[in-house]
């Protein structure tokens, strides 16, 4: 028997295949959609799953040191590491600002953390380059995205840094690339004046600010211990909002990027949509196109089965090369964003399905019209 | 019933709209063919040619009347059998103006087409193509594309179609319209040929008189009628 689907893509190979990228293309570009959505997610909890904290205690009545601006005294560490439950607590800075370089310029996101403490913040595994932080001043860790060099020396407010570590894949959970000094260089930063301001806040009266401000008090509780139980108590015994590493996590997704997530869904919905509606009539035109040899096919009494079944096999293999295509495309472009870009293989293949579903209901309606089309038509009678 | 009968229309009619503008092109028509009878069809544009071609190929329902294709009915004033493409593959054979070979087989694909879809064995296929292109004098032509052939060529391979499922009537609308003289007569006398040595009953929609003679009957629509005689002028080929 003559495959006629075969045969047709045969004769035709090149326009076939470059509809098929055509459609993959499109496809691809949905599924980039989808990395980006599933991207910003990823981003908004790489930060807090790096920290190897289970609480977060940020100033009281706010939902910091994310969503929220949070200020607490560095010292309020001593009174947490003292609760019940609690087996270390360290105070944590976060202040996110623009660098330039030879390569351009980037917002970074700084973390100030004790380098001597015993939470790790810095995750090893990330760290692909040099160490973490082993001394108190001038040492620093940078993002690999930042395009600084181990043994680097970076300026920064009017000392200069030395990179002793590389790390990759650190992001806050706005994207931005992450730089990680000490608590005591990161304090130093923040409240470091220059001389025009300190001359100007005496002018107005204002005395310093407190260089011992942080964002957070970050804590580990000991093993056993339920750390929402142990945020609770804090709660009750101090002054400060205490959240622990899930509910900091849900704050993220659901204050910090809600709006951005679902502004990137929605677009990617109809996005989705739009592919859809594209490549139902990219499919069928395609049918309508043959009608004149499917009249022919149906004149001399080929069976509706058999034109049917040339319609879906070519439908379906249209599906599948515009799958694979979109899947290179998709792969081969994601490093070129500037932000991650999540690319699942179940998103992939969902969304396979749901075009190839659609496909082939669009293909039943190019059957439904060449069906219904009288054969005669074909040679004009 | 005739043994010897390939296609009996009785009191056939064919009306198109309906109410002031309904128009009749076919009018109470009445003939008999015999198996292996080469028939011309002849009558002015317009006159309903091609629509008694379709009639009889099961492609267009008539209004009214009876079609007898071999000794089955087929209609009788409305269709009696299930399905009228299994009709067409096994019994009838097509040749139009132009070739309407499907441009993305081959000529052997387009020969076999047919049979295969009819549940023919590939050997069985393959030497009835074989054989056929052999007798059309085209078997080097076999894994040509149509496109590569030339008008005259595909129109031979178009006859090979038509005989392919081995039908018992041809129905062939303007088949020599395409081509030059000499070729005309060539495919005309190909077709008397096939009339005479596979017993296949040809109607051909023809314009040129100067095909008539190689006919053994002509099928002439006048006035809405159709009227058959006996081809006076026939050569025997």
């Amino acid at each position: 028997m003559i495959n006629l689907a075969y045969k047709d893509i045969s004769h035709s190979l090149s326009k076939f295949l470059i509809t098929a990228i055509s459609v993959g293309v499109l496809l691809g570009i949905v599924i980039i959609m989808i990395g980006v959505y599933r991207g910003m997610v990823f981003d908004a909890k790489v930060l807090v799953n790096d920290i190897k904290a289970d609480i977060w205690v940020v100033q009281q009545d706010t939902f910091g040191p994310f969503a929220q601006t949070s200020k607490v005294h560095e010292d309020l560490k001593n009174q947490i590491s003292y609760q019940n439950g609690i087996k270390s607590a360290e105070a944590i800075t976060f202040q996110t600002f623009q660098m330039e370089n030879r390569y351009g310029d980037f917002k970074v996101m700084l973390i100030g953390y004790d380098p001597f403490g015993d939470i790790q913040v810095i995750n090893k595994s990330k760290l692909i380059e040099g160490r973490v932080i082993q001394k108190q001043h001038y040492e620093i860790v940078v993002s690999k995205k930042t395009n600084y060099k181990l043994g680097e020396y970076i300026q920064l407010g009017r000392d200069k840094f030395k990179v002793v570590g590389i790390t990759k894949d650190t992001v806050s959970n706005g994207g931005d690339y992450l730089i990680f000094t000490s608590l005591k260089d990161a304090e130093v930063l923040q409240f470091t004046y220059t001389n025009e301001r300190i001359r100007s806040d005496d002018n107005r009266g204002i005395k310093g600010g407190n260089p011992h401000l942080v964002n957070a008090i970050i804590a580990q509780t000991i093993d056993g211990y339920n750390p929402t139980v142990v945020a609770r108590n804090i709660e009750a015994t101090t002054h400060k909002k205490v959240f622990t590493k899930s509910e900091e996590l849900k704050l993220l997704l659901e204050k910090v990027i809600k709006k951005s997530s679902k502004q990137i869904g929605l677009f990617t919905l109809i996005l989705i949509i739009v592919s859809i509606v594209i490549i139902a009539l990219i499919i069928y035109t395609m049918t309508l196109e043959k009608i004149k040899e499917i009249s022919i096919l149906k004149l001399i009494g080929i069976s509706n089965f058999t034109i049917s079944k040339m319609i879906i096999q070519e439908t379906v293999v249209l599906g599948v090369l515009a799958f694979i295509s979109g899947n290179v495309f998709a792969r081969l472009i994601s490093g070129g964003f500037p932000k991650r870009i999540v690319l699942e293989n179940g998103d992939a293949f969902t969304l396979f399905g749901i075009i190839l579903v659609s496909s082939i209901f669009a293909s039943l309606f190019g059957i439904y019209k060449v069906i219904k089309t009288d054969p005669s038509a074909a040679i004009g009678g | 019933m005739n043994k010897n009968q390939s296609i009996k229309i009785e009191n056939l009619v064919k009306s198109f709209g309906k109410g002031d503008s309904k128009v009749t092109v076919i009018d109470g028509a009445n003939f008999t063919l015999d198996k292996g009878e080469f028939v011309a069809l002849v009558a002015p544009s317009g006159a309903g040619k091609t629509t008694l071609l379709m009639m009889l190929g099961c492609v267009l329902e008539p209004t009214s009347g009876k079609i007898e294709i071999g000794d089955e009915i087929v209609y009788d004033n409305r269709w009696r059998v299930k399905d009228d493409r299994e009709l067409r593959r096994k019994k009838i054979g097509f040749i139009f103006q132009a070739h309407y070979l499907i441009p993305f087989l081959n000529i052997e694909e387009n020969v076999s087409l047919l049979p295969y879809q009819n549940g023919e064995s590939k050997k069985v296929v393959k030497k009835r193509v074989a054989d056929l292109l052999k007798f059309l004098d085209m078997s080097d032509k076999l894994h040509s594309m149509p496109s590569e052939l030339s008008g005259g060529q595909n129109q031979r391979i178009a006859i090979a179609r038509a005989l392919a499922n081995n039908p018992s009537i041809i129905l062939a609308d303007e088949p020599t319209a395409a081509l030059d003289r000499h070729r005309a007569v060539s495919v005309v006398k190909m077709l008397k040929k096939i009339t005479r040595e596979q017993n296949v009953t040809i109607i051909m929609v023809t314009h040129d008189d100067r095909l008539l003679p190689y006919c053994d009957k002509i099928l002439t629509i006048k006035d809405k009628k159709i009227q058959i005689e006996e081809n006076p002028d026939e050569h025997i080929i």
